[in-house]
């Protein structure tokens, strides 16, 4: 599985939406299912599926797929 | 700026008179205000006179919410019953709606009130189509009690409340 699978995977399980709907362009609270309590749900999925550990700045700054992408790339995680 | 208490990077300030036209913008915002149980808009005027009235609600806090020194959001604790509190947010700063600095705010919130105030429970009550409010409340250690066709009422013990935190910690520890 490539990383961008394994993102995709963690984002659709966490939000509980489609695999399609994750898209770079997906942003935070655009749809009803990415609100706060589904986003604290993301970031424990991400940083156990990539073992990172993202701090507040991650954890605020991570308002879409294509940002969280750029934040796991600077945690080494290659897309 | 009077910060009360400072919890999870968020400063629970006094209210200032600089602070009550933004906070009056995002309270009628259809978002925030619809949520709420007086919906009505309020004007600046009636702004200004509760702002005045402030000092005069004994058993009402009323706390402006700032993060990195920007006002976010508003935060009120009523005190109306001997042994129970409710309380009330809302996060309007646009870059933080929804982000999780809503559940840094609720979790530091019930910590003060728990500790400062002799209560055994904290209630809450959410228009039954904002699932978005009862998810965050359910995560904050809240209980369905009662619902009807305009209200869900919550509540959480100290316990629900504890056992409710040490699942959000692992997150929370990074915003301390």
């Amino acid at each position: 599985m490539t990383n961008n699978e394994r993102l995709v995977t963690a984002f659709a399980s966490s939000l509980n939406i489609d695999a399609s709907q994750v898209v770079d362009e997906l942003e935070y609270n655009t749809i009803p299912q990415w609100d706060s309590v589904a986003h604290m749900v993301l970031v424990a999925a991400l940083e156990k599926e990539f073992d990172v550990m993202l701090d507040m700045d991650d954890i605020i700054e991570m308002s879409s797929v294509k940002i969280a992408k750029e934040i796991l790339a600077k945690h080494d995680v290659a897309f | 700026m009077a910060v009360v208490f400072k919890r999870y990077q968020i400063e629970f300030r006094l209210i200032e008179q600089s602070d009550i036209e933004q906070l009056r913008q995002w309270r009628n915002r259809d978002d925030i205000r619809l949520m709420m149980v007086d919906q009505s808009e309020v004007s600046q005027a009636q702004q200004q006179a509760w702002f005045e009235r402030l000092d005069s609600h004994k058993n009402r806090h009323h706390f402006a919410l700032w993060f990195r020194d920007q006002l976010i959001g508003y935060a009120n604790v009523s005190l109306d019953e001997s042994d129970s509190a409710s309380t009330g947010l809302y996060i309007g700063h646009e870059k933080y709606r929804g982000s999780m600095l809503a559940i840094c705010v609720g979790v530091g919130l019930s910590e003060w009130c728990f500790e400062q105030q002799p209560i055994t429970r904290i209630n809450a009550q959410v228009v039954p189509h904002n699932q978005a409010a009862l998810r965050f409340n359910e995560s904050l250690g809240y209980q369905v009690i009662e619902q009807n066709d305009s209200w869900v009422f919550l509540n959480k013990t100290q316990q629900d409340f504890e056992q409710a935190r040490e699942r959000l910690l692992p997150l929370l520890s990074r915003f301390s």
